[in-house]
């Protein structure tokens, strides 16, 4: 067995270990967003919504002008692939979009998603 | 349509005829998240800042942001704004009856690397507006 394959098996371990701290979410991820100039129209190309795991490892709630809930989520790259900015995340029935900065690597993929409350 | 529905209609479709897209430059609205965008590609964004001539009339600036590979030199934005110039500048657009979107003279500026991506560099494009419509 490569590295790769041996530190994908631990994560999936580990993830496994964390019990009900790694929560079920289900991503959509766009390929594509279309504008059309003479509509107007903007229109998301969706993939098939991944089922996958994510331990959320902060939350927090701000308020400048309005309230604004964001949490730091820990995924396994493996189930996600790669991932771009305002790709959604169902988590407890709620959709969240991911916003800026995403820290991924091979293994392990680092995102905040935001949501007004 | 109010005016700034109308305005970004009218704007906009430029950008739609086939004339623009046989140019072959990618071209994406403001407050659009574009995946692979590639090398070289310009953002649009329709600013209607200032009064018109009457309360249904208002102007403003069109600005289009030129993104082109890094480490090139001028020439390539340059050209992209010359051919945005030979479809904007001096230009009437007529969006219905009564409505009419006047272009002037554009100006550019370049901008250095993108502070986003710096591997791009970006150069700004912009020409005035009068948004024109009868009471």
């Amino acid at each position: 067995m490569g590295y790769r394959a041996l530190i994908n098996k631990n994560v999936a371990k580990a993830f496994t270990l964390l019990k009900d701290l790694a929560e079920e979410i289900t991503l959509t991820k766009k390929t594509a967003t279309n504008f059309n100039f003479n509509t107007l129209a903007a229109t998301d190309v969706e993939t098939a919504p991944v089922i996958t795991k994510a331990v959320i490892t902060d939350a927090s709630k701000y308020s400048r002008e309005r309230n604004v809930s964001k949490k730091v989520m820990l995924l396994k790259t493996q189930d996600i692939g790669e991932i771009a900015l305002y790709d959604k995340i169902l988590y407890n029935g709620q959709t969240w979009l991911i916003g800026p900065p995403i820290i991924s690597d091979t293994f392990i993929t680092v995102v905040e998603v935001q949501k007004e409350v | 349509m109010g005016k700034y529905a109308n305005l970004d209609s009218g704007v906009y479709s430029i950008f739609g005829q086939s004339s623009w897209t046989a140019v072959g430059i990618k071209t994406f609205p403001a407050n659009i998240n574009v995946r692979d965008a590639g090398i070289e590609f310009i953002r649009v964004s329709v600013i209607p800042s200032g009064y018109g001539v009457n309360l249904k009339s208002i102007s403003g600036v069109i600005i289009v942001d030129i993104f082109v590979e890094a480490n090139k030199g001028p020439k390539r934005a340059s050209f992209i704004a010359d051919k945005l110039d030979t479809f904007l500048s001096g230009k009437s657009i007529t969006v219905a009856t009564g409505i009419v979107v006047q272009l002037d003279r554009s100006a550019v500026s370049p901008n250095g690397l993108d502070s986003d991506n710096p591997s791009l560099y970006r150069t700004t494009y912009t020409i005035p507006f009068n948004y024109f419509e009868v009471m």
